[in-house]
């Protein structure tokens, strides 16, 4: 809690819960004073939005290709599973 | 039912993400239509006018919204709403002039204070300060170490509110000046009153009632 | 061997997660897989041939979390195709197909590691064991400050968010994620790398939901200050 102000969230409060406020599991109330201190606060606002960017690029790590090789290989387990 | 909103560039909502249909030439964005459940956390927010000072964000508009309305500490919650207008008036110019707005009003309270308890040289110096720069020399000099909690020890808030100001950080700098409110009154409700000076603020030089008013749309939220 | 593979997962396991309003919306697209599985189901060899394109790198990846090499991980994925083919008579579809497919994975690997009498890197018998905070309390004022404690002293600089899709900055990511402790990295790559939601994610790594939710926000923080400084100094630290 900020020194002034006891029900404010200070920032070293609010980065460790920032995990919870993304899946929604924070209660309603501490939410709301989630949001108010990320509107009143810079830093936080630009810890969110990196939290989020971070995430966003995981989800494109995905490289998909499938080696030729392996994809014939599996070819023939599908091949070999059907006649059984 | 009429309200306000900030949202981030692009009339994105700034936790959800999602981008607001703009209002263009046939009339008012597409509505919003909040999901089912829990109206107060999941309904559609919006400001009254006094809740402003509270949810900054770098694009002000006018919103309408739907039934239900549920009013809450802080905002409004509704199962619809739509934009309205940009209010237009809201931009980086006059964040600035709020932001300043907000370092003057630390001044002057830090000011009573120290005129409250006898540093009357004091006070005169912070009142002699003409310009930004010089009111976060003055306070910080003033300030120098002192606690917290002694009339001296308040002044850093001012200098503080200035140093933001002079940064155009108004979320900072109005957050300043409502921990300093909440300081002279040892508790929250000094907060709330900086809260509502600054909303008031912002509802005269943005002249929000008069756009609301103009807008035509129905009764105010406020 | 193949075809020993524990049971399908537990019948009460819920597709997908994401409140209704969450503040992070999760839309990951269903690639048509319903469809898919019916052809497969009559022995339709382009649908597993378009289901090995849609998912057997993610197999790898997941794999690549209990055994040692890709090489490995290869083996094991591969492996998990036969146990998918002879699964799916009974998959339900009252999970995600890719929730699935990644506990068969799971399974292969875990059989694997036991059959190979090696200690696997992730263990699904406990988490790991960090406290602590997830940014440097050096970056915040201290708690006895007069009217910020707790407040950012360094605040994080904004990033250019272009910057993030270019290919130096993904392996700096990827990098970062090998780098994490085992059920950290395991339930980053399950959620945010593979989009599985949050019950698949814990239902497939045997582990609790608020267990799962401070795996991922260490793990998250440490990708985060790692790219942190790959951004501002243009390193990978070591």
């Amino acid at each position: 809690m900020s020194a002034a102000i006891a029900s404010e969230l200070t920032c070293k409060e609010l980065v460790e819960l920032v995990t919870d406020y993304f899946e929604d599991r924070l209660a309603t109330d501490e939410n709301r004073r989630f949001e108010l201190h990320v509107c009143s606060c810079t830093g936080c606002r630009v810890n969110l939005a990196q939290m989020r960017a971070l995430v966003r690029a995981a989800g494109r790590l995905v490289e998909n290709d499938v080696p030729v090789a392996v994809r014939d290989g599996l070819l023939r387990t599908f091949r070999a599973w059907k006649r059984t | 039912m009429f309200a306000y909103k900030f949202l981030a560039a692009g009339a994105i909502a700034p936790f959800t993400g999602r981008a607001w249909p703009q209002p263009g030439p046939r009339g008012p964005g597409a509505w919003i239509v909040a999901p089912q459940g829990d109206l107060a956390r999941y309904g559609v927010h919006a400001c009254r006018l006094d809740d402003l000072s509270y949810w900054h964000d770098e694009e002000l508009w006018l919103v309408e919204l739907g039934e239900p309305i549920l009013s809450a500490r802080f905002q409004l919650a509704a199962g619809r709403g739509r934009l309205l207008q940009r209010i237009i008036a809201w931009n980086a110019a006059s964040a600035r002039e709020y932001a300043a707005a907000c370092a003057w009003r630390a001044r002057d309270l830090v000011a009573e204070a120290l005129d409250r308890a006898g540093l009357a040289a004091e006070a005169s110096a912070l009142r002699a300060c003409l310009d930004l720069v010089s009111l976060q020399a003055s306070a910080t000099a003033i300030a120098g170490d002192a606690a917290r909690d002694e009339p001296r020890g308040l002044v850093a808030y001012a200098a503080g509110a200035a140093m933001r100001a002079r940064q155009g950080r108004f979320p900072e700098a109005s957050l300043q000046s409502a921990h300093l409110g909440a300081a002279l009154t040892a508790g929250e409700a000094g907060a709330e009153h900086e809260r509502a000076w600054q909303a008031r603020w912002l509802a005269h030089r943005l002249q929000l009632r008069e756009i609301a008013a103009r807008s035509g749309v129905g009764a105010s939220a406020v | 061997m193949v075809g020993h593979f524990q049971p399908l997962l537990s019948p009460d396991l819920e597709s997908g997660s994401g409140a209704q309003g969450s503040p992070w919306p999760r839309e990951r697209p269903d690639h048509g897989e319903q469809d898919l599985l019916e052809a497969l189901r009559g022995g339709d060899e382009s649908a597993f041939s378009r289901l090995v394109d849609l998912h057997h790198a993610s197999m790898v990846r997941v794999a690549r979390l209990y055994v040692g090499t890709v090489a490995a991980a290869e083996e094991v994925a591969q492996e998990a195709w036969l146990g998918v083919l002879q699964g799916l008579a009974r998959f339900e579809g009252r999970c995600t197909l890719k929730a699935w497919i990644f506990a068969i994975v799971a399974n292969c690997a875990k059989s694997r590691g036991a059959r190979d009498k090696r200690t696997i890197p992730l263990s699904a018998l406990g988490p790991d064991d960090e406290g602590g905070a997830s940014v440097d309390p050096d970056r915040f004022l201290e708690d006895g400050h007069p009217r910020w404690p707790g407040h950012w002293s360094q605040p994080p600089e904004a990033w250019d968010e272009d910057e993030l899709v270019s290919r130096e900055t993904l392996e700096a990511i990827a990098s970062a994620l090998e780098k994490l402790p085992p059920m950290q990295r395991a339930v980053m790559t399950m959620r945010d790398v593979e989009g599985l939601g949050s019950d698949e994610t814990c239902q497939v790594l045997g582990i609790s939901e608020a267990n799962q939710r401070v795996l991922l926000h260490r793990a998250r923080s440490k990708v985060r200050k790692a790219l942190e400084s790959y951004l501002h100094e243009g390193e990978v630290s070591p």
